[in-house]
């Protein structure tokens, strides 16, 4: 659990400074794709990261496994949603859309979510 | 020592050593709610926690419920043309299309967005999320004067300063409440929000998301400031501390969080239906009339609200705001909801092209300063009713007018020197 | 043959429902001579024996001055072949000091260490064989809201009636002194030959009334011994 952790907390680490990177306007010639200029949404990977770093290192992983796990769903949801209007309005206004510019990073590794997530599942029903 | 404490003593101890070696005592396994709180709770954690969430409730509310404005927007402007199309006295076509169906459009347009953080604020607190919230502010709210228990009603201040006013009567202290009262109305509503997209959208493209943020996030900080200094100007002493109930954390239920967030947008629904048909008629004929003199609207230059503008241009002339805008801000007196509808109708213009329009009489500062002033100037008229009753006395009443006045001045010509001394 | 049982224990421990589970709908409920509180026995059949199931007040001790402690005191010292202590596994401290009393009167005792789902959702991790042996007493673990334990508590019964369970548990020094002195004079003045010599001993030094009274000695006496 915390070496998935780590790796979790890597990732986000590096999207994140990513994107608030772009947000500044630096061009960033990384092999990553999709990575879209967005301090506060870069903001939030961070955050995300150091709640998998902190939890890993503490003596009780697992909340924060279930807590980063929670974020990175939001998150993930979120832009899918937001990506899903963005077309939407494009339909409604008779627009030309660019499906690509508005893929990002969060809408995969949303996928990296999911044994958190479980984890959640299995928590909740274990009570009376 | 008396027998009986002895005895009683030595079987206790004799127990004691018995289970010493027979018994373990690890902590009680931890419940779901009590391994998030303590991540959510965290020292370091949990304020970005939090901050994070409130990021992803804008989001939400803002990016994703655009198509549903756009398709409400499409509406009333069709509307707006029939009307003129079809209705033969041109004052009353004007009044239905421009007045009503325009005015209202303006409005209805950020229905969805609003209905939007209702949902996302709803699920927040059927999780019970945020009376954690609240306590992990708490510490940061109580080093600025301000009770922990008012932060839910700073934060449905968001929605509407009318029922987040009402909301503090939670809190037990007469002078934490009447604080948290006070400044409640920097908490930028929902009415306000109208403005921000507007000049965020034109001034600022592809950055609005962080300006919007910023505006609100400006009208926390105020808040804060503002609660200190009036606390310390008038009452002195500390907000008292927080004792509060933490439910158990539960998966959100659809049903509850839909059924309160249509409650809540009716709210915003019957005062658009009331107060603001109301506004915007007469915002239609302060603009519209002299009918003849104004050529049915179209020489706004000669209507009553140019000569209302034109009298308080030369208080916000510095500012680098015109007599336009000077309107607008009047007819935010009224309700915010109406500002950028009286944009609308001063610039004779619909929902399409207000944007190039208002390029001509703005530029970035000032269109921060517009949004800045917004935030601050005054309550609506319904909130100060809503003031006077929860305060009791005008004096207070009065004071929260003159203070949000100059703030609000103040950072707008804030905003526009440093604007000189960047651009 | 026909073994008589005591269960004992704090209010609330579960009596009641070892109670039931142990003799069914074989029960009876009358009242204990001379007083209005209620008695409730029953049978249980185990094994060839029938045994005799009284049903004790829920008491914390054994003073002479709660009519419910005096019952369960008087029932106790006419030497039922068991008693069998209900001991809630999630307030064992507070339990076991009934236990301790019930040693001082030289019972065969069963431990019933009941409630033991609520010790465990405590955190609580009890070591039954431990325990056994630091108590020198059977320990029985049970959940009797779930039937769990019931049968072994049947079998511990049973063993006992044919064993015997009579532990000897020491306190300090001090204390143990005082116990020694008064015990010598119980013992050299034949005093209630009919009840242990350490519980005589140690009712005098609590100043018990009915003891004293029994042995026809008053509290000054007894402190002298112990000077």
């Amino acid at each position: 659990m915390r070496a998935y952790m780590v790796v979790l907390a890597l990732i986000t680490l590096i999207l994140g400074i990513a994107e608030i990177a772009c947000g500044f306007g630096l061009e960033l010639s990384l092999p990553m794709p999709y990575i879209p200029s967005d301090i506060f949404g870069g903001f939030a990977l961070l955050v995300i990261s150091a709640t998998f770093s902190k939890g890993a290192l503490s003596e009780e992983p697992r909340a924060h496994l279930y807590i980063g796990s929670i974020l990175l769903a939001i998150f993930g949801l979120l832009y899918i949603l937001v990506f899903l209007a963005n077309g939407l309005d494009s339909v409604i206004l008779g627009e030309e859309w660019q499906p690509l510019g508005d893929i990002r990073p969060e809408m995969f590794i949303l996928l990296l979510s999911i044994p958190g997530l479980l984890s959640v599942r299995k928590k909740l029903n274990e009570n009376p | 020592m008396d027998f009986i404490d002895a005895i009683a003593n030595a079987r206790y101890e004799l127990i004691g050593e018995i289970l010493g070696k027979s018994m373990e005592r690890t902590s009680k396994p931890k419940s779901f709610s009590d391994l998030v709180d303590i991540v959510v709770l965290d020292k370091y954690l949990g304020i970005p926690i939090f901050l994070t969430l409130m990021w992803a409730v804008f989001q939400f509310a803002f990016s994703v419920s655009v198509p549903f404005s756009d398709v409400i927007d499409m509406f009333f402007s069709f509307a707006a043309d029939w009307a003129k199309s079809s209705i033969s006295n041109e004052i009353l076509a004007s009044l239905i299309g421009d007045g009503i169906f325009g005015g209202l459009g303006f409005v209805l347009v950020f229905l969805p967005p609003i209905a939007f953080v209702f949902i996302a604020l709803g699920i927040l607190e059927d999780t019970g999320y945020l009376p954690r919230a609240a306590f992990v502010m708490d510490k940061a709210m109580t080093k600025v004067g301000l009770h922990g228990k008012s932060f839910i009603p700073m934060l449905l201040g968001f929605g509407c300063n009318v029922p987040a006013i009402m909301a503090t009567r939670t809190i037990e202290n007469d002078v934490d409440r009447k604080i948290s009262i006070m400044v409640n109305p920097l908490m930028s509503c929902s009415a306000r929000l109208p403005v921000y997209v507007l000049f965020a959208g034109v001034f600022f493209t592809g950055y609005e998301g962080a300006v919007i943020v910023s505006m609100y996030l400006l009208g926390i900080i105020l808040a804060a400031l503002m609660a200190t200094i009036i606390r310390k100007i008038f009452f002195g002493g500390k907000p008292s501390p927080l004792l509060m109930e933490m439910p158990e954390f539960s998966v959100p239920s659809a049903k509850s969080v839909l059924n309160g967030a249509w409650i809540r947008t009716q709210i915003f629904l019957r005062k658009a239906a009331t107060i603001l048909f109301i506004g915007a008629v007469v915002i239609w004929l302060l603009s519209n009339f002299p009918w003849e003199a104004t050529g049915g609207g179209e020489v706004l230059e000669n209507s009553y609200a140019a000569s209302i503008g034109h009298a308080v241009e030369p208080v916000i002339k510095p500012l680098g705001l015109n007599w336009k805008a000077g309107v607008a801000l009047f007819s935010g007196f009224m309700a915010k909801e109406i500002v950028v509808g009286t944009f609308g109708i001063l610039y004779g213009v619909n929902e399409e092209e207000i944007g190039t329009a208002i390029l001509h009489d703005f530029n970035p500062v000032s269109a921060l300063a517009m949004m800045a002033i917004t935030l601050i100037y005054l309550p609506c008229l319904a909130t100060m009713g809503v003031l006077k009753r929860e305060l009791g006395e005008w004096k207070w009443v009065e004071l929260v007018i003159v203070y949000e006045l100059l703030l609000a001045y103040l950072v707008a010509a804030m905003i526009v020197g440093i604007g000189r001394l960047v651009i | 043959m026909r073994k008589v049982v005591a269960l004992a224990g704090n209010p609330n421990v579960g009596k009641s429902v070892i109670f039931n589970a142990l003799t069914g709908a074989k029960q009876k409920v009358g009242n204990w001579p001379g007083v209005t509180v209620e008695k409730k026995e029953g049978i249980c059949k185990y094994k060839g024996i029938e045994f005799h199931i009284v049903d004790l007040p829920g008491i914390y001790g054994f003073t002479a001055s709660s009519i419910d402690e005096k019952i369960a005191r008087d029932f106790i010292l006419q030497k039922p072949d068991v008693v069998v202590d209900i001991v809630d596994a999630s307030n064992i401290e507070r339990n076991l000091y009934l236990t301790m009393q019930l040693v001082e009167m030289e019972a065969n005792i069963v431990v019933a260490l009941n409630k033991m789902d609520l010790a465990k959702a405590k955190g609580y991790k009890i070591n039954i064989r431990k325990l056994s042996k630091e108590l020198g007493l059977p320990v029985i673990p049970m959940v009797a809201v779930k039937n769990e334990g019931i049968d072994d508590l049947k079998e511990a019964m049973y063993h006992v009636t044919k064993h015997g369970a009579r532990t000897f548990l020491r306190y300090n020094d001090g204390v143990e002194e005082m116990i020694s002195a008064v015990q010598e004079r119980v013992i050299e003045h034949n005093l209630l030959p009919n009840y242990p010599p350490r519980f005589v001993a140690i009712k005098l030094l609590e100043g018990d009334e009915e003891i004293l009274k029994m042995a026809n000695f008053s509290e000054e006496v007894v402190k002298q011994w112990i000077s």
